[in-house]
């Protein structure tokens, strides 16, 4: 063979071998061994306790689980490792019945001596909890009643208990497992779980391996192994489901939804979740300092119109700052408030803003959904008012550093925010957006609203165990809230994944996991 | 005339006005200049008429005609936010050129001194200059861009100082050449004799002498700036939104680029068109304006 054929052989060999890669897994119809799922991020660490990414928790919860589980369907806690409990008339003592026969991954069993010491551990302050004060406030001591009860006793009420409890933060780890591991625990928590996967191997930037654990005590899932696999592109993580690569990839482009709709060779998984959007306006600063140019911020901006023509959908238009799905959720007005430019321009003359005003607006870029685009909408749609908006971006730390600032030191006027929270309950928003204390630097609740009387009602609400009165407690707060209008009230943002047609039973869930353990293939 | 000694730049005598006329004559033949000559002329006429023949304004919002693809309304289609893409890639020539021609000059009147007086001086100082040039040589110019865009932040002045800075050793290696082939010269030798002061010497009779290829350099440099804003505006570090800039312009198209694909690929075929069309014309003039080159 001459040079050029031997060139040219080569090519056609590289060529086959190219196409036979590509060909194999697209074209598979038969149960593949391994599921393939594709996420944005790489972990921080898999130690339960150290959870603060949902993503992260949402590939935990695969090897990992917690006593009760959150059903969302009927929005109360299931069972999972404790089959029943009961809560003291005054809310101080919580009684848990465990699951018999359950063993970590690592043979030993899983008794209350193991569900003790991983309260112990979360209530050490040694150990590295950043939700410790969000998910275990109240809880004084976990005692071992015999082998199969655990008692919680608090130091004062908390309603929300149950509903932390059902958070990946909490799972039950085996002691003897976490002494094995050590220091590497956060990185390789072999067999310390209980759940229906078992951790295998993490490779660091590239992929998390589990696999099917063989003496579960729950419904076996259907694939042997799954794999996450870390492509931090959203473009990439669509061409790959596209072409049959990875079985579901989370967050394709927001730009794309509508063709993935369509497509048939993937299904669209989409469903709203409690992560409200909104624009906070520092409630300290010049005309913000007037709710009437609050109001008239609310009734400028076409939520409506954004959310079509910008956000392609993913989001519905919130009727009260806590999201529909909450807890103690109270419409106050279905659609939001309405859209009525005429109106704005009235109120904004009464607060002597005939002229209108000009307003410094900041927006991140890629952290909320279409966040940097419609800010320029949001800005179009103000300035037919008169209120001149300029958009700016910054990068999403020195962004957190900038709205963190304590007030004196604030230089924000408005901003976009999202807020979600890992439990469905009201306290999740409403405390820590609204609630006084929570102001930076101690807090996030960067618009600076301050009502004496929205304080009262918020703190009265997390510590009465009542559930119609805590309802109320809430109705009362949202409308205190609506009214003065600290932020633009805007939508709830939907969470979504791309999956390739045969994978069935992928679900997601409110608290923006996807739910694919029990999938099947078609 | 031309000192054999030189070898990366020739050291051609000012331009007389007969040399002049016949690198134009020189240029006119070459078509390939001739059209990118005339394809920045289309540039700069249509920057000039857009506000009068453009119906719309490139950063007015229209949410209802958002993504709407190339129609006779729209003959580029419309972006996420309803702006007409025709109006804002005319508008986008503007931003774009201004901050081409900028960052050329910028660096030019700071490179080609600092090239004369190290190549006339010699010595010391054109040791520590010629070093200083090497250091920034060592990084790649869009890096360089990028890090100076890191520490100054975005806006066009930043811009421009960024682009300007990183192209501007090439200038001083340019002007360095030119000085040292002309220096030993005979009509240099006579004007020092005669007791020409050496600034006078540098502007009167080594500075025209670069002239010729500044202006090929500048020509091929243009085009490399906008190539480089355009660069550091896709990536959203270029001028402030709503501000149309093709690269801003082509960064926001990215994620569209699956299912609105006009976004993107108008602002990149004017990138396209206005580099290419000032390499062929830097070409063009390289081969009028070079002696060395007109007699081989």
């Amino acid at each position: 063979m001459d040079k050029r054929g031997a060139r040219f052989g080569t090519i056609v060999a590289l060529v086959a071998v190219v196409f036979s890669l590509r060909s194999a897994p697209a074209g598979a119809q038969a149960v593949p061994k391994q599921l393939r799922i594709a996420v944005g991020i790489d972990a921080d660490t898999l130690d339960p306790a150290g959870q603060t990414t949902t993503t992260v928790a949402n590939m935990v919860d695969y090897f990992f689980e917690t006593l009760v589980d959150m059903d969302y369907a009927k929005n109360e806690v299931g069972p999972r490792l404790a089959t029943q409990w009961q809560t003291s008339r005054d809310g101080l003592t919580y009684t848990f019945q465990l699951r018999q026969g359950v063993t970590f991954h690592d043979g030993t069993p899983m008794t209350a001596a193991a569900v003790k010491s991983t309260f112990d551990r979360l209530l050490d302050p040694k150990t590295k909890v950043p939700l410790r004060g969000a998910l275990l406030a109240g809880i004084k001591t976990v005692d071992v009643v015999d082998d199969t009860t655990v008692r919680f006793s608090m130091s004062q009420p908390n309603p929300l208990l149950l509903r932390n409890l059902t958070y990946t933060t909490t799972a039950i780890i085996s002691p003897a497992a976490l002494a094995r591991a050590g220091d590497r625990f956060g990185l390789a928590p072999v067999g310390a779980g209980t759940g229906p996967y078992t951790f295998k191997e993490w490779r660091r930037g590239e992929s998390i391996l589990v696999e099917r654990t063989p003496t579960y005590w729950g419904k076996k899932p259907s694939f042997e192994e799954v794999l996450f696999q870390v492509v931090p592109d959203a473009g990439t993580r669509e061409t790959m489901v596209l072409a049959g690569n990875v079985h579901l990839a989370m967050l394709p482009p927001a730009p794309d939804i509508k063709n993935l709709r369509k497509n048939p060779r993937v299904t669209l998984v989409e469903a709203a979740t409690d992560r409200v959007i909104f624009l906070a306006m520092n409630n300290q600063w010049g005309p913000f300092k007037d709710a009437r140019v609050r109001q008239a911020m609310n009734y400028a901006i076409n939520k409506k119109a954004l959310l079509t023509s910008i956000l392609f959908d993913l989001g519905t238009v919130e009727a009260s700052a806590c999201p529909a799905m909450m807890f103690g959720h109270s419409p106050m007005q279905e659609g939001g408030w309405p859209y009525d430019p005429a109106k704005a321009k009235q109120l904004l003359a009464e607060a002597g803003y005939r002229d209108g005003f000009d307003v410094e607006f900041l927006a991140p870029k890629g952290r909320y959904i279409q966040d940097f685009e419609f800010a320029q909408g949001a800005a179009a749609q103000l300035r037919n008012v008169k209120i001149r908006a300029t958009v700016s971006t910054m990068d999403w730390p020195t962004y957190v550093a900038t709205i963190t600032q304590p007030v004196d030191r604030s230089r924000t006027q408005l901003f976009i925010l999202g807020w979600a929270w890992v439990v469905l309950d009201c306290d999740g928003v409403l405390f820590g957006q609204f609630h006084s204390s929570q102001q930076p630097p101690s807090g996030l609740a960067s618009a600076f609203y301050k009502s004496e009387k929205v304080d009262d009602l918020l703190v009265k609400a997390r510590t009465t165990v009542d559930v119609a009165q805590r309802a109320t407690l809430y109705k009362d707060a949202q409308t205190q809230i609506w009214n003065d209008a600290p932020w633009v009230f805007l939508w709830s943002q939907k969470w979504y994944v791309a999956t390739v047609k045969n994978l069935e039973g992928v679900h997601i869930t409110p608290i923006e996991k996807w739910d694919a353990i029990y999938a099947t293939w078609k | 005339m031309w000192t054999p000694g030189s070898t990366t730049v020739s050291g051609a005598p000012p331009l007389s006005s007969r040399d002049r006329f016949g690198a134009w004559r020189q240029l006119r033949k070459h078509r390939t200049a001739l059209a990118g000559l005339i394809v920045l002329g289309g540039f700069l006429v249509l920057t000039t008429l857009a506000p009068a023949i453009l119906p719309y304004d490139p950063n007015a919002a229209d949410l209802d005609r958002v993504l709407l693809p190339p129609s006779l309304a729209h003959p580029f289609g419309t972006d996420h936010l309803g702006r007409d893409l025709l109006t804002r890639v005319v508008f986008g020539t503007r931003v774009s050129f201004l901050i081409g021609i900028l960052a050329v000059a910028f660096s030019a009147s700071i490179g080609v001194p600092m090239g004369l007086v190290s190549g006339v001086r010699g010595g010391v100082v054109d040791l520590v200059v010629q070093r200083f040039v090497d250091l920034l040589l060592a990084f790649p110019g869009f890096l360089l861009a990028l890090t100076l865009i890191a520490v100054l932040g975005v806006g066009v002045t930043n811009v421009v100082v960024s682009v300007g800075l990183a192209a501007m050793p090439q200038y001083v290696r340019l002007a360095r050449g030119v000085a040292l082939s002309v220096k030993e010269q005979a009509y240099i030798e006579a004007a020092r004799a005669a007791g020409v002061g050496e600034g006078r010497i540098l502007v009167r009779h080594v500075l025209p002498n670069c002239l010729a290829p500044l202006i090929v350099q500048s020509t091929l440099r243009l085009g490399e700036a906008i190539l480089v804003a355009a660069g550091l505006g896709f990536l959203g570090l270029g001028v402030k939104p709503p501000t149309p800039e093709w690269g801003t312009m082509l960064g926001e198209g990215q994620s569209y680029l699956f299912s609105s694909w006009y976004i993107a690929t108008f602002p990149g075929l004017a990138i396209f068109l206005a580099v290419i069309a000032a390499n062929l014309l830097g070409d063009g003039l390289r081969d009028a304006l070079d002696p060395r080159l007109k007699q081989a």
